[in-house]
């Protein structure tokens, strides 16, 4: 179980990211994850220090929208950005970092794990995430017709953006 | 772990197909997605050279039906029928996936008791092998072997009449509970069981040999979509797909939920992780997943099936006859729904295609803030446009079989 | 043997043969879908409809079955389109009936919206046995019509985007909406 030990022991991350001038390093764990926090410029050299560190199984990345419906929208770290790695056995290990709405961009990791490809697509999609770097950044689970980013908290659930409807609308006349 | 034991003879292991070419032009080819095997959710774009593809470009979310923005706004106890409706082929386990990752946001996942988890786990490994073999049938009805096809639909058919004595509907029962299931197995059902198994592993044998010796079945799966096994860590390919390439991950032994550390199961792994080693992984899981099921009714000890807990359980019928409080509670669930403490959890289930995974985030209240669900099948599908190319547009069917992709589970 | 004459209009003949030999097209996109297949071995042939085709070119009966998404309703606008008339649709599902479960941002509210629906079955999904209500329900109304009124094409398409703007056609786009103006 390197990767166990090799978090316990984050303080080589934490030279590496001092050395590069994003210090903030913040650790714990919640149950199922151990998780990291950094700054957003340090998240592309984490992910490799966490590559290097054995993590070499991809699972999962997503974004947390924190708004709640009183405040700022423009509120700092309204947004928390999540990659979950595999690291040996069960032990998954989440990379963390938080963005306030006008600065929603990362740079992609899909070199160091081509799976987050679609992963990537899919941050972008729903939630309007700029992947920077990114091989092919389209959307992926809604058409390119429409218009915003509706897992996002100001996204109304019910505002839907038909592409076709039929004139007269049901022979029993409902609708 | 052990490895299957392959019936391969010693042959050339083809990797690139030698194929014609149509003189240097490529021609756009679109399947589905209304396609008999697509099942109106993916849509393939293929680019060809004669039978050759040049690329192709996987497209999904044809099926995305907003399950997160619907779990948001959902009690967490309703949310339980949506996600039933993720991996429709085994819509109980996706509940158990769910079901688990609520009782640890909520601490109580040590305090389940152990015949829920028994059922739990026959019910779960019974769906397992239901999904098994409707993806095995699929891909052998489309390499034209549909003998084989009936007899895994035969066996399905029958398999599903057992999970519907067990848990009530045929598809989407509301059986599996927060803190347990909704209610005990059926008097007969274990003799039902008994009845079944022997001819399940029948019907195993027999398509062993139907495919498995088959000449052409072999010919059209070894070497077909080859996948190593760095690459399948990298592109987060989980479950059977994953360890048809030889990657030893399964959530039921690293990090064992449900008491499955009391069962004694093999994980089989493939060697080249082509289209043969995801059709014999999955063989061999069916009958793994018997034995599991088979052990499971041995260990079944009496007790209750759900948690007495009336912050998230309704209470049962005879208390809320006679005490106030429980009607109160009652009351309390099914209009707001239970309520859960702010906290934030990953919880891990080996599904059907592998890893799946539920993050959910609470900021103490009876909506979550965030319900992720990690798809296996998303990450599967994501493979599948990087390894079409250099193969034959006749291979495409079999391997999207293979890999298993359900629309509902995929695009969410 | 005796020689029997039995006089009847033609609308009736028409109708009789047609709702003995109505061709369905099922169109799965989700859950419904592994219900639907279950329905094989109730054995709609003796009702006349035969084993589903695999084009809707060849269909009168478009099952929908599952939900339709906003992303997936041009598709299914097209596929009924290449039906010939005179065709029915049943919406297998309460998704395809009215979005279900599913009332938000993705799902198109009920198959009516993209194609006109004729039988509705309930159910999340429903059993089997439902469809095979359905087909009868459909019987009753294909038999009891006079077959002048019968074409059930009565929407017309309104397009309110076009669909996949980034390959526009150079010619000019073909007119949708062959359906009669009600």
């Amino acid at each position: 179980m390197t990767v166990a030990v090799a978090l316990h022991d984050w303080s080589s991350l934490q030279a590496l990211l001092r050395d590069q001038g994003h210090p903030a390093v913040a650790t714990g764990s919640s149950p199922g994850l151990v998780w990291i926090e950094v700054a957003r410029g340090a998240w592309l050299t984490s992910a490799a220090w966490l590559h290097r560190e054995g993590c070499a199984t991809f699972i999962d990345l997503t974004v947390t929208d924190l708004w709640l419906p009183n405040t700022s929208p423009r509120a700092p770290g309204r947004f928390v950005v999540q990659l979950v790695l595999a690291a040996g056995g069960g032990t998954r290990v989440a990379l963390r970092t938080r963005l306030r709405a006008s600065e929603l961009a990362l740079p992609s990791v899909t070199s160091l794990w081509p799976g987050a490809n679609w992963f990537e697509r899919e941050a972008f999609d729903l939630y309007g995430l700029r992947v920077t770097e990114h091989p092919d950044l389209r959307r992926i689970l809604l058409y390119a017709e429409f218009m915003g980013h509706p897992l996002r908290k100001d996204y109304e659930k019910q505002r839907r953006q038909p592409l076709v409807r039929v004139g007269p609308l049901s022979k029993l006349g409902q609708g | 772990m052990a490895p299957i034991k392959h019936r391969r003879k010693e042959r050339a292991h083809r990797l690139v197909l030698d194929l014609p070419s149509a003189g240097g032009d490529s021609l756009g080819l679109v399947l589905g997605p209304s396609h008999p095997v697509l099942r109106g959710s993916t849509r393939i774009v293929l680019e060809v050279e004669g039978e050759a593809i040049r690329a192709a470009d996987v497209q999904v979310g044809l099926l995305h039906r907003g399950f997160e923005k619907e779990a948001e706004s959902s009690p967490y106890d309703q949310t339980l029928l949506l996600v039933e409706r993720l991996n429709y082929v085994s819509p109980l386990l996706n509940a158990a996936g769910y079901a688990l990752a609520v009782e640890r946001l909520l601490g109580v996942q040590a305090d389940i008791p152990l015949r829920a988890l028994r059922l739990r786990v026959i019910v779960g490994e019974l769906s397992r092998i239901g999904d098994h073999l409707t993806c095995l049938g699929a891909t052998a009805l489309s390499l034209g072997a549909s003998n084989a096809f009936y007899l895994m639909m035969d066996a399905r058919a029958r398999l599903w009449r057992l999970l519907e004595a067990a848990a009530g509907p045929r598809l989407g029962a509301p059986y599996i509970r927060l803190g347990g299931v909704a209610r005990d197995l059926p008097d007969d059902w274990v003799s039902a069981f008994r009845a079944f198994s022997p001819g399940l592993r029948r019907i195993v044998w027999r398509v062993d040999r139907l495919l498995g010796e088959n000449p052409m079945f072999r010919e059209r799966t070894r070497g077909i979509c080859a996948i190593d096994a760095a690459t399948a860590r990298g592109w987060g390919l989980t479950g059977p797909v994953a360890r048809a390439s030889g990657v030893a991950c399964d959530v039921r032994k690293d990090a064992p939920y449900f008491a499955y550390d009391d069962y004694d199961f093999d994980v089989p792994l493939g060697e080249h992780g082509d289209n043969w080693d995801r059709y014999a992984v999955r063989m061999e899981e069916l009958r793994q997943s018997l034995r599991i099921v088979e052990q499971a009714i041995g260990r079944l000890s009496p007790g209750p099936v759900l948690l007495d807990d009336p912050t998230f359980v309704p209470p049962a019928l005879e208390v809320r006859q006679t005490q106030v409080w429980a009607q109160a509670a009652l009351q309390s669930l099914a209009t707001q729904g239970p309520f859960v403490p702010a906290g934030e959890v990953y919880s891990a289930t080996e599904a059907a295609n592998g890893e799946l995974g539920f993050f959910i985030v609470s900021k103490g209240g009876t909506r979550p803030v965030k319900c992720r669900v990690r798809a296996p099948s998303f990450a599967n599908a994501a493979m599948l446009s990087h390894i079409l190319p250099t193969h034959a547009v006749s291979d495409v069917v079999p391997t999207y079989c293979l890999f298993n992709v359900v629309g509902g589970e995929c695009d969410r | 043997m005796q020689l029997e004459i039995h006089t009847t209009r033609v609308d009736a003949v028409v109708a009789w043969a047609r709702k003995h030999s109505v061709e369905q097209y099922p169109f799965l996109s989700a859950c419904c879908g592994v219900e639907f297949m279950a329905t094989v071995g109730h054995g709609s042939s003796r009702f006349g409809f035969a084993l589903p085709k695999a084009s809707p070119r060849q269909a009168d009966l478009l099952v929908v079955v599952g939900t339709i998404t906003e992303r997936q309703a041009p598709a299914l606008r097209r596929v009924y389109e290449q039906m010939g008339d005179p065709k029915w649709v049943i919406a297998f599902g309460a998704c395809a009936a009215s979005g279900g479960l599913y009332q938000n941002y993705a799902v198109v509210p009920g198959a009516d919206q993209v194609v006109p629906v004729d039988v509705y079955v309930p159910g999340c999904p429903p059993r089997p046995e439902q469809f095979l209500w359905a087909l009868k329900e459909l019987r009753t109304r294909i038999g009891g019509q006079p077959a002048q009124e019968m074409p059930a094409a009565t929407g017309s398409l309104v397009r309110i985007r076009p669909h996949l703007p980034q390959r526009k056609p150079k010619a000019p786009p073909r007119k949708r909406g062959k359906g009669k103006p009600a």
